[in-house]
């Protein structure tokens, strides 16, 4: 049953209030999977939370030949970590 | 030439940075310069003339955006990066200058693949290092901020130096402001030769306001004086402070918050006297727009670094006491010493009005009324750079003293001022306004910090030696030698921390090899020593240079003693 919630609902069941939560494989469908993106997330479990905390999880060290999306993603995870911090000092 | 400057810190930070847009067109008069800046400043940029393009950040809408824990947020953040990343790189920048001390915005230049970068930058090897004498500076200073005797604007500016240094915040007032003005002067009737005074009530945090109650009675106390007519100015969420304001003096003052745009704002500045201020973006609107500045600085203000920019504007602080308060006590209510009064403040003002008439900074005998509070007067010193100059002539102490020296020495260091003229034309101006201490406190002085200062070089002269030994040792390929080598020099950079620990007034030598020690740039062990070296030479160097400049202070002050005392 659990297996059939699964594939049929995809991460539709994750959506909590208002908050839109998609799987990455919802994301692949919606953006394409020939962009860069799209061949990156590839890469990751389909059934994972496109959400920060989730992908920052999946996130190869920074180097010449990192991905482009990967260094985006590697970006705003610095954005998050400096706005938090002075949040915190504030 | 594409120059890209990326400052998308708060307005003042933007106006603060004013100077170095300026250096930079001087030296590059033909080259195209944009801003990369926070919305919040987009009308500081307008007003700039240096500036010929500008790229608004969205920094705040994408954290939103990550934090809201929602696919399709996130997903707007990433696109929104993405696009910024390609944008920047399309622009195709020759040189970038990063006046933003985070990780991201070293990340996003490294992202946006531009050849050269001033400041926080990521290297090679994608580790965070920071490019340039004043960046590293900028960044262990606000470590030790006791011993930092430079303006920001100054560190800012200094990332790209001209012969002839700026002197001056950039702001051009438009037509429409100062229509906005006139409108306003005729509204409230206020004519020509009346005292308009301009009161800034808020601050960015709640620990660096001077009360909403004692501006009104410094209001109060300028109107029965002066006939001052009042306005108070500030953003809508300050109109709270602005009720305060009012209800301790009801319909003195004319409530702005919210009622002005930045260039409005910078127009009643311009034809305002004075603003009486905290630590603000709208501070230095006012220095950017000629109007004289009373910054009133409680908490952790450091109007050295961060007061207002320009000539002849004042700042007042309270002396160390406030530190010393009775912790016994069990009234919690703050001892009338323990806070700056408005009648210090006006008697600040009217100094500040009369050094102004006279075209020159005079001293004024310590009073009782005033024995817990400094008052500076800001102008420009022989090496180009602002300083603060006491108003109230006292004996000077330790930690002026040791400010003063570092200033001597960085500037020295970093080839500012490396003609021997210029500093003693500086020693002379500031040292005239203090009060020598006795021989045996600066024969003390001259024994206990040049003694400190000199150790420590020994230790900096240590690491010279073991690097030294270990670049040979890494080109014979002996690698067991080389790891002793470098376990070596982990001690060494212990024993410098504890010593800098021990006695703060090394921090700003010890901090900047601690930082300069994290953040050593690419994996070759050859590569890394040789920038070790250079850690420890620059190391020695301030070391020494210091100790010189301690002993040329106290020289100069025991020699001078009795004109001094006059």
């Amino acid at each position: 049953m659990l297996d059939y919630i699964k594939e049929f609902f995809g991460g539709k069941i994750m959506r909590k209030g208002m908050r839109i939560q998609r799987t990455v494989g919802e994301i692949i469908e919606r953006y394409g999977k020939n962009s860069p993106l799209g061949q990156w997330l590839a890469t990751l479990p389909q059934d994972i939370p496109f959400l920060q905390e989730e992908i920052n999880k999946h996130l190869p060290i920074l180097d010449d030949n990192t991905p482009f999306p990967v260094q985006v993603f590697w970006y705003l995870n610095e954005v998050r970590v400096f706005g938090e911090n002075l949040l915190r000092e504030k | 030439m594409k120059i890209l400057i990326l400052q998308t810190a708060r307005i003042g930070d933007t106006i603060q940075t004013t100077p170095l847009f300026r250096q930079i067109r001087t030296k590059y008069p033909h080259a195209h310069i944009t801003v990369m800046i926070r919305a919040m400043s987009e009308e500081v940029i307008k007003a700039n003339p240096d500036v010929n393009d500008y790229i608004i950040y969205h920094e705040d809408p994408i954290f939103s955006d990550m934090i809201a824990r929602d696919s399709d947020r996130y997903m707007n953040a990433y696109k929104e990066v993405e696009k910024l990343i390609l944008d920047l790189r399309q622009r195709n920048f020759d040189i970038a200058y990063n006046i933003t001390h985070s990780t991201s915005s070293a990340l996003l230049l490294k992202l946006a693949q531009i050849p050269k970068v001033i400041g926080a930058h990521l290297s090679e090897d994608w580790q965070f290092t920071l490019r340039g004498p004043w960046t590293v500076y900028f960044f262990t200073s606000v470590l030790s901020r006791d011993y930092n005797d430079l303006n920001l604007c100054d560190i800012f500016k200094l990332y790209e130096s001209i012969p002839e240094p700026v002197k001056e915040l950039v702001f051009e007032v438009n037509s429409n402001a100062m229509e906005f003005t006139d409108h306003l002067f005729a509204e409230y009737h206020i004519e020509p030769e009346d005292f308009v005074v301009c009161m800034q009530l808020g601050a960015s945090e709640a620990n660096k306001r001077w009360p909403a109650e004692y501006f009104a009675q410094l209001g109060k106390k300028l109107h029965e004086k002066y006939k001052a007519r009042i306005f108070l100015v500030g953003v809508p969420s300050e109109a709270e402070l602005g009720q305060k304001f009012q209800r301790e003096v009801p319909g003195l003052a004319i409530p702005l918050f919210g009622k002005t745009t930045i260039p409005q704002l910078a127009g009643l500045l311009k034809r305002s006297h004075l603003l009486v201020t905290n630590d603000t973006g709208t501070m230095h609107l006012a220095s950017a727009v000629k109007c004289p500045v009373m910054l009133v600085s409680v908490g952790y203000v450091h109007f050295r670094e961060t007061g207002p920019y320009g000539r002849g504007n004042c700042a007042i602080e309270l002396r160390e006491r406030s530190f010393k308060m009775d912790i016994s006590s069990k009234s919690s209510e703050v001892h009338p010493l323990d806070r700056i009064q408005p009648e210090q403040v006006l008697k600040a003002i009217e100094w500040l009005f009369s050094m102004r008439e006279k075209k020159q900074l005079v001293q004024h005998e310590l009073t009782p009324d005033m024995d817990n509070v400094n008052v500076h007067i800001s102008e420009f010193a022989p090496d180009g750079c602002l300083q603060f100059y006491p108003v109230i002539r006292r004996e000077i102490d330790e930690k002026d003293f040791l400010r003063f020296a570092y200033r001597l020495m960085w500037l020295e260091h970093l080839n500012v001022t490396p003609h021997k003229q210029t500093e003693i034309e500086n020693l002379h101006k500031l040292f005239q306004y203090y009060i020598a201490p006795d021989t045996k406190t600066l024969t003390m002085w001259n024994k206990e910090f040049r003694g400190s200062f000199e150790e420590l070089a020994g230790k900096y002269k240590q690491g010279i030696h073991i690097t030294e030994q270990l670049k040979s040792t890494i080109t014979d390929g002996k690698i067991m030698r080389a790891r002793e080598q470098v376990k070596l020099l982990s001690e060494i950079d212990e024993q410098i921390r504890i010593y800098g620990e021990l006695n703060s007034y090394l921090k700003p030598i010890t901090l900047v090899t601690k930082f300069e020690r994290d953040n050593l740039e690419g994996s070759n062990p050859l590569e890394l020593a040789k920038q070790t070296l250079n850690i420890y030479r620059g190391g020695y160097e301030r070391s020494t240079l210091m100790a010189k400049k301690v002993k040329k202070c106290c020289d100069y002050l025991q020699n001078n003693e009795n004109s001094l005392l006059e």
